[in-house]
């Protein structure tokens, strides 16, 4: 870090006290107006967001901004390509917070990059578009919303599923009865995986500032290549970091929010390559009466993700997807498609042994028709001020489910009590320690937002 | 294109405008005949004979040509398949002067007519990576590589690159024979400033005026493979891609050992000094100050080619690569492939030897584009 930026972080770290300063809300953009972007890490997905933005007539990206210059380039080419300027790139993201012209930020960067980022732009008066899985722990997720309540900020997490038409008519159709009462739900990443590789120690790359990417995650030997995904330092696990889509479905579905118990099962089973995280991992949640169970496995090659469905236009299907949602009821058995996969309604007769589909909202062949529908919502709630679909507690509320299947695995795959209330819990403090990140100074998600 | 009719057998050629200075074409195959002979105990065969007279071809930079045929007067084109092929004219050819290619075994063809077969030979300038080891720096695919092998590999067997990337006029003129119904064709390639491919009412293809030796851009990985399997070549692994960059521990292979790389691990193609050191420019990245404001002519930078001469691997378009991008939940499940060398757009830093970036196979963008690999499986 340079003198500059050591000066930089001095008066914009959040856990400097002289710097909470509470910010005036920030004026909502006027309806017509087009609302003014930044771009907060711009490797793949960073860039999958941004191909879509780019099509928008109501926003402008005025910043593209990453740690590692070299992602630069193919970022900016997206943009001039479709409007022939070049945005403005700068590498350390609290420029980009300083600059009064940016409306919003969306952050893409790594996992561990999404609570603090989201906690300063809102401090800063920002707006924020979050990826998936927005929190690295429980602690983290609840000082977000602390954040954007604080700071009265739209906060949309990148659960797009959320805003695909056809989840209102799943959730009207489990509130009216029609599905019986619902005892059980049950959600799936089951794929196959791969090996993570350690490859040696290098020399950081010029251009990038390995200090700002790593954030709060432990500044360890520079090494290419997604390894770190292999701590709980830097990642939630391959696995919940993907189902948290399913998850977050799945309680939007069964209209619970806190667990009573959670009970982890699963292990590293397949992989020999040094992961921390499960590769099998099975968990169950009791809410009351209602049970969802959470089943995650990367050595399941039969199984396919609805988009590599080869007639988009139809049900997956639903033996072999390996992202499904099922939501059990007392009369029919639904089945749910994340990312475009609709649903269907299944009742059965034991006297004649057939079941047929009674029900289904239709699936969406693109996904990105459905993304581009989140980003409807969350630019329509910035100019109404409102909550997005995707709002920061939803998820906070389903991704708890995911920490709490992690730490009931890293703590032995014991059965926990949680109090959603207290938002700890009962009785358990080797539990209770791992519901907060650990954070590498000065990267640390404060205790007062 | 140039066609020579002899008979109803057709050769066509492609001739390069310039050709004292720039091959980044087609190389020129002059004075091209092509005839049917009888043999009394093989039945007829078809004899192409061509005079090759770039000077440069030689062992280590060799011509690889391949021969393609149609039997419905150009409606539709297939290779020859390389077994049926002999002479010294063919695949690799490391040295000009009249070649001759002898296609055996038409009669196993089926051909109904010998005289209505249309034949085209082409030419593209290749370079030799002597087998050995390299220094790998990067992670290819982060960990997966589509060829098969184990990672990271840091000694390859012998292989041959592409000299430049893949140019317009080379893909207008598979376009040509391939791209009827718009096959590998993007509406944004007639951009002029950034492709340059123009799209005729007949639907055929021509090279916008002055940009028929610009590489091709708006090619998506697909793209990049088809026009590849239609030469005989395909993309180059990461592993391939790098060490054709850098160069080998020694650059005449490690059965000799005689000429060791000065700088085996070097940071681009030319050295360590950065692209714009001391005020001179030694590829097209990112601004204008280096002559170019988008893409630039394949070859314009040949002073600062890679140790074994191969040009452009530093900047000007990125370029596709066979490799999978990998973590361990994607596992080329959502698909995206690896691009490596930095484009005009990107900053000096990310046109060096390591940096790579993912993309989705159907991805086509100004800053993309290829070049191909003679395979090392059936090379001679």
């Amino acid at each position: 870090m340079s003198a500059l930026n050591r000066r930089d972080f001095l008066r914009g770290s959040v856990g400097a006290a002289a710097t909470l300063t509470v910010l005036p809300a920030r004026k909502g953009t006027a309806a017509g107006n087009k609302v003014v972007l930044g771009i907060m890490g711009v490797g793949g997905r960073g860039r999958a967001l941004l191909t879509n933005l780019v099509r928008r007539s109501d926003v402008t990206i005025k910043t593209i901004c990453d740690a590692d210059t070299r992602r630069y380039g193919p970022a900016a080419e997206i943009v001039m390509e479709e409007h022939d300027y070049k945005p403005t790139f700068v590498q350390d993201f609290r420029k980009m917070l300083d600059d009064k012209e940016v409306d919003a930020i969306v952050v893409a960067t790594s996992d561990r990059w999404h609570a603090l980022a989201t906690i300063m732009a809102c401090r800063a008066g920002k707006d924020v578009y979050v990826e998936k899985p927005h929190s690295m722990s429980v602690w983290d997720g609840r000082k977000m919303i602390e954040a954007a309540r604080k700071y009265r900020r739209v906060v949309q997490t990148g659960m797009q599923t959320r805003s695909a038409p056809y989840v209102g008519q799943a959730i009207e159709y489990i509130r009216s009865g029609k599905l019986g009462e619902v005892k059980l739900a049950r959600v799936y990443l089951m794929q196959q995986g791969g090996r993570y590789q350690l490859p040696a120690v290098q020399p950081v790359p010029e251009g990038l500032d390995y200090d700002l990417w790593c954030g709060p995650s432990p500044m360890l030997p520079y090494r290419p290549g997604p390894w770190f995904q292999m701590y709980w330092d830097f990642y939630t696990g391959a696995l919940t970091a993907d189902l948290i889509h399913q998850v977050d479905l799945a309680r939007l579905l069964i209209g619970k929010q806190s667990p009573d118990t959670v009970c982890n099962a699963g292990g590293v089973y397949h992989f020999d390559d040094g992961r921390e995280q499960p590769d099998t991992q099975f968990a169950t949640f009791e809410f009351g009466r209602v049970t969802l169970q959470m089943e995650g496995a990367f050595w399941c090659p039969y199984y396919h993700r609805i988009v590599h469905l080869p007639d988009k236009s139809k049900y997956p299907d639903w033996l072999f997807s390996a992202t499904r949602i099922e939501v059990f009821g007392s009369k029919g058995i639904m089945f749910f498609g994340r990312h475009g996969g609709g649903w269907q309604v299944f009742e059965g007769d034991p006297r004649t042994r057939e079941s047929r589909p009674v029900a289904d909202g239709p699936s969406e062949r693109k996904f990105g028709n459905i993304v581009d529908l989140h980003f409807d919502d969350f630019l329509q709630c910035i100019r109404d001020r409102r909550a997005p679909k995707a709002d920061v507690e939803d998820a906070h509320h389903s991704m708890n489910l995911c920490h709490l299947a992690n730490i009931s695995f890293r703590v032995g795959n014991r059965k926990l009590k949680w109090d959603g209330e207290s938002e700890r819990f009962v009785g358990d403090e080797p539990a209770n320690r791992l519901l907060k990140a650990n954070y590498r100074e000065p990267w640390v998600v404060p205790d007062t937002v | 294109m140039n066609r020579c009719h002899v008979l109803r057998l057709i050769a066509s050629v492609v001739v390069v405008a310039c050709s004292t200075c720039c091959y980044g074409r087609w190389l020129e195959l002059a004075d091209v005949k092509v005839r049917e002979e009888s043999t009394e105990l093989a039945g007829p065969r078809i004899v192409i004979e061509y005079d090759l007279k770039d000077r440069t071809v030689s062992p280590e930079s060799p011509a690889y040509v391949f021969v393609r045929f149609s039997r419905d007067a150009g409606e539709t084109w297939q290779p020859v398949p390389r077994h049926a092929l002999r002479g010294n004219g063919f695949d690799l050819v490391d040295g000009p002067g009249r070649k001759k290619i002898i296609w055996w075994g038409t009669a196993e063809s089926d051909f109904p007519d010998l005289g209505l077969v249309d034949v085209r030979a082409r030419a593209m300038a290749m370079v030799r990576v002597p087998a050995g080891r390299f220094t790998m720096k990067s992670l290819p695919g982060a960990g997966r590589d589509e060829s098969g092998t184990s990672k990271p590999r840091c000694d390859l067997p012998l292989y041959y690159i592409a000299k430049y990337e893949t140019t317009i006029a080379m893909y207008v003129d598979y376009l040509n024979e391939v791209g009827g119904e718009g096959a590998g064709y993007h509406r944004r390639m007639a951009h002029t400033g950034r492709c340059g491919i123009v799209r005729n009412e007949d639907s055929t293809y021509s090279a916008a005026p002055g940009r028929d030796n610009y590489p091709v851009t708006y090619v998506s990985w697909y793209d990049a493979t088809g026009f590849l399997r239609w030469c005989g070549l395909r993309l180059p692994t990461e592993a391939e891609w790098e060490k054709a960059y850098r160069g080998g521990l020694y650059l005449d292979g490690d059965e000799t050992s005689k000429r060791p790389n000065p700088l085996s691990e070097r940071r681009y193609p030319w050295g360590d000094e950065a692209p714009g050191a001391d005020g001179q420019y030694r590829c097209n990245c990112d601004g204008e100050d280096d002559g170019f404001a988008q893409t630039a002519p394949v070859g314009s930078f040949a002073e600062f080619n890679s140790p074994y001469g191969i040009c452009d691997m530093a900047g000007n378009v990125a370029e596709w690569t066979l490799d999978w991008y990998s973590t361990s939940y994607h596992v080329g499940l959502d698909g995206f492939r690896m691009v490596r060398g930095g484009s005009w757009m990107a900053v000096p830093e990310g046109c060096d030897a390591i940096t790579g970036a993912t993309q989705l196979p159907l991805k086509e963008n100004s800053i993309m584009g290829f070049r191909g690999v003679r395979d090392p499986a059936t090379a001679p």
